[in-house]
């Protein structure tokens, strides 16, 4: 699956209000937010840090929001996946679908 | 404050400033004589009861562990399993807060961030200025009340 198909069906997932892809050196990949650059260096700098500290072992963060609009980070190999939910969806909901579309990536 | 004038003897009520670098300068405000004489002023200083919130902790058996970390401190209170050293701790909420005080420096409305790893969820919530909570739970939610009974009335005047 090539990177352009993944992105598109990461921003049909339901409860996704937007996406960010950062290859392992914190560039952008792919987004489909405005402004992505302040959010990519936060998933960038937390991926890298939480990555490190749960290894292989490290499944996805979410930083939980006022608004509701809470970003969820995902490792993708040395890359970070961020993720912007909708406010009133489950976080671990968008997560589970999440992961299972990167699981078939990998 | 309240302080007392050296020649009349009236109570003269200071703010904070005009007793810098522990002396009270200041005209009474009966007598209009000018004083200046040393004072001691006593800090009061919040601190957060750890051992309140390990108390709070033990009572929810779905919590598998929980620490809090200090910046400057490090781990202040813990519950950790004890195959966890005191240094696999630190590093943990070391890279946790940093995580933590990442993402807020990007979005200043980010409120709590729960990391998953392997099956466990590790929710980290700022106390205050310096202090970070670390509950570990095996569950994607906390359970319910645990945060207003950590987060409420957990400060004493020291």
């Amino acid at each position: 699956m090539g990177l352009e198909q993944l992105f598109s069906i990461v921003g049909q997932i339901r409860g996704v209000h937007g996406y960010i892809f950062v290859d392992s050196k914190g560039n952008i990949m792919g987004d489909n937010m405005g402004a992505p650059e302040n959010i990519a260096k936060m998933i960038y700098s937390c991926g890298c840090e939480l990555l490190a500290l749960g290894n292989k072992q490290f499944r996805y963060v979410s930083f939980s929001r006022e608004s509701e609009k809470n970003i969820l980070i995902f490792s993708v190999g040395n890359s970070f996946l961020g993720v912007m939910k909708q406010a009133g969806i489950n976080d671990s909901k968008v997560a589970e679908t999440v992961m299972a579309l990167l699981a078939v990536v990998e | 404050m309240i302080v007392f004038c050296e020649d009349c003897g009236e109570k003269n009520d200071l703010p904070p400033s005009a007793l810098a670098g522990g002396r009270a300068v200041f005209q009474c405000s009966t007598c209009c004589y000018p004083n200046a004489y040393p004072v001691n002023v006593r800090e009061t200083v919040l601190t957060y009861d750890a051992d309140r919130f390990l108390n709070i902790i033990r009572s929810f058996s779905e919590i598998v562990g929980a620490f809090l970390y200090d910046i400057e401190k490090k781990v202040v209170g813990t519950q950790m399993p004890a195959m966890l050293t005191q240094n696999d701790i630190e590093t943990l909420g070391s890279g946790l807060v940093r995580s933590h005080k990442n993402g807020v420096s990007n979005c200043p409305d980010i409120e709590t961030m729960m990391v998953v790893i392997s099956n466990k969820h590790f929710f980290v919530h700022r106390v205050n200025a310096t202090l970070y909570s670390v509950i570990v739970t095996t569950t994607p939610s906390l359970p319910d009340g645990l945060l207003k009974r950590i987060l409420g009335p957990g400060k004493e005047n020291v």
